[in-house]
C-alpha cells in the first residue's frame, strides 16, 4: 500500500507541473444482478466533476455531466461476456446524450493476478453535435495485496491501461487513459475502489491535453 | 449540484453488508507468524530458503500453512498443520509427465463426467512420512511408500452449463473427489 501511496503522490507531482491540466472528481457506483445463469443486468451511475482552477481565484469544482449506463450481458464461455449497452448522459451545460454500447470481455487468470480485457465501440448522438463513433481497448490487471488470491476483506491493486480511437467529422482523435486504483474487496457483492486516473487527449493533435480524475467507485452485487 | 448529492445519498444509503456464505480464506502470511517447527524443517531442505512464501489457508474445518517455492525447475506447494507438521506435497505437473495408462483413465473418468472438458492445472499431491516427504523437495526422488493423487482443475461442461472444478484422482487414475470452484465476480475488471 506504500509504494501505491507514494506513485500516486509522484504522479499527482508530475501532473501539477505539466500544462493543459483539467484534473477533478470521477465517482461511480455500478449495480450488477442476474437476469438467469447465461444473462446479468448492470446498471452504472457515473459523475463528473472537474475543477477549474484560475490563479487568481480559488479552486471551483463544478457538476459537470451524469453519465446513467445500462448493459445487458452474455456470458459467452467461462471467462467471456458479451455485453449491450445504452448510456443517457446528462450534461450541466450541453444538450443530453444517447450513447449505444458494444463489449466483449475476458479475463486471464494466472496464479498471482487476473488480467481484464475489454473491446467496446459506442456510437453517440445528441441534438447539438454531430455523431461521434468510438473504437476502445482497455486492459486491467488485479493484483491482490495479500496473498495469491482475493479474499473477503482485502485489499487489491488495479491498474489499467486503455486506448480510445474517436471519430466526430471530420477530426479523428485517440486517447490514453491509465488508471491505478486501490481496491478493497469486501466481499464478493462489495467492493470499493480509489485512486487517478490520468487522460491524455487529442494525441493526434500538437497540444495533448492532460486530465486527471480521482475516482472513487463502487461496485454492488445483488 | 443535485445529481452528486443523490450519488453521495445512494453512496451512503447501501451499506456494504458482509456477506454470510463460507469461502475458502488464503492469505500472505510473513514469517514470524509460520510455526517455528515448519519454518526449521522446510528451510533445511531449501537451497534459498528465502525464496519462499507463506500463506495461511482456511478451507471449511481444514486451517493450514502453505509455503510456495521453486526449486530443481519445478513449482512447490507445501502444507503444513498450525502445529508446524508437514501434511503434503504438491508440484505443479504437466500431462505428458503422467503415466500413459493413469493419464487414459483420468481422460476417461472426465469424459463420463464432463460433455466438455479442458485441463488447466494439474498437480501431483504426495502424502506419507515426513522424511519421504522432503525428500521430493531435497532430492527430487519419490518413495515407492508415499501415497500419489492428482489434483486437477477443468473448465467443463455438466448438463448444459460451464463451471470451473476441481477433481482429485487416486495414482491410477480413479476419481475420488470433485467440486466446483466458485470463480470470483468480473465487474471491476469489465466496468
Amino acid at each position: 500500500m506504500r509504494q501505491f501511496l507514494i506513485i500516486i503522490f509522484c504522479l499527482i507531482g508530475l501532473l501539477c507541473s505539466a500544462q493543459n491540466v483539467v484534473a477533478g472528481f470521477l465517482p461511480d457506483f455500478t449495480l450488477s444482478y442476474k437476469a438467469s445463469e447465461q444473462y446479468k443486468i448492470v446498471h452504472k451511475l457515473e459523475s463528473r466533476f472537474p475543477s477549474y482552477n484560475d490563479t487568481s481565484e480559488d479552486i471551483n469544482v463544478q457538476f459537470e455531466r451524469l453519465d446513467m449506463q445500462n448493459f445487458i450481458e452474455r456470458k459467452i464461455g467461462l471467462f467471456s461476456k458479451l455485453s449491450l449497452g445504452y448510456q443517457y448522459r446528462i450534461k450541466d451545460s450541453a444538450a443530453d446524450e444517447h450513447r449505444f454500447i458494444q463489449q466483449f470481455s475476458w479475463t486471464d487468470n494466472l496464479t498471482a493476478f487476473r488480467i481484464g480485457h475489454r473491446l467496446r465501440s459506442d456510437q453517440t448522438y445528441s441534438r447539438a453535435r454531430k455523431p461521434e463513433i468510438r473504437f476502445r481497448y482497455r486492459s486491467g490487471f488485479q493484483f491482490p495485496l495479500q496473498g495469491q488470491q482475493l479474499d473477503a476483506g482485502e485489499y487489491y491493486l488495479s491498474i489499467s491501461d486503455e486506448l480510445v480511437w474517436s471519430y466526430r467529422s471530420p477530426n479523428a482523435d485517440l486517447e490514453n487513459r491509465v488508471l491505478a486504483k486501490l481496491g478493497l474487496y469486501i466481499n464478493d457483492k462489495n467492493k470499493i475502489e480509489w485512486g487517478l486516473e490520468w487522460r491524455l487527449e487529442e494525441l493526434f493533435l500538437e497540444k495533448v491535453n492532460h486530465q486527471l480524475w480521482v475516482g472513487l467507485s463502487w461496485y454492488k452485487a445483488l | 449540484m443535485k445529481p452528486f448529492s443523490l450519488l453521495l445519498l445512494t453512496l451512503f444509503i447501501f451499506h456494504p453488508t458482509w456477506s454470510q456464505t463460507k469461502i475458502e480464506i488464503e492469505k500472505h502470511v510473513k514469517t514470524h507468524e509460520v510455526p517455528t517447527e515448519a519454518l526449521e524443517d522446510l528451510g533445511e531442505h531449501l537451497k534459498n530458503p528465502k525464496k519462499v512464501k507463506w500463506y495461511y489457508q482456511e478451507d471449511g474445518d481444514k486451517k493450514v500453512f502453505e509455503a510456495k517455492f521453486k526449486q530443481n525447475s519445478n513449482q512447490y506447494s507445501v502444507e503444513f498443520s498450525r502445529q508446524g507438521e508437514v501434511l503434503n506435497v504438491e508440484v505443479i505437473t504437466k500431462s505428458n509427465q503422467i503415466e500413459t495408462d493413469t493419464f487414459k483413465q483420468i481422460k476417461s473418468e472426465l469424459k463420463s463426467t464432463f460433455s466438455d472438458f479442458k485441463i488447466r492445472k494439474i498437480q501431483r499431491e504426495y502424502l506419507g512420512e515426513r522424511e519421504d516427504l522432503f525428500e521430493i523437495i531435497s532430492e527430487n526422488e519419490i518413495d515407492d511408500d508415499l501415497n500419489l493423487r492428482y489434483e486437477i482443475e477443468v473448465n467443463a461442461k455438466k448438463d448444459k452449463k460451464r463451471h470451473l472444478y476441481e477433481l482429485l484422482f487416486n495414482k491410477t487414475g480413479n476419481l475420488i473427489s470433485q467440486r466446483q470452484v466458485k470463480l470470483k465476480s468480473t465487474d471491476i475488471l469489465d466496468y
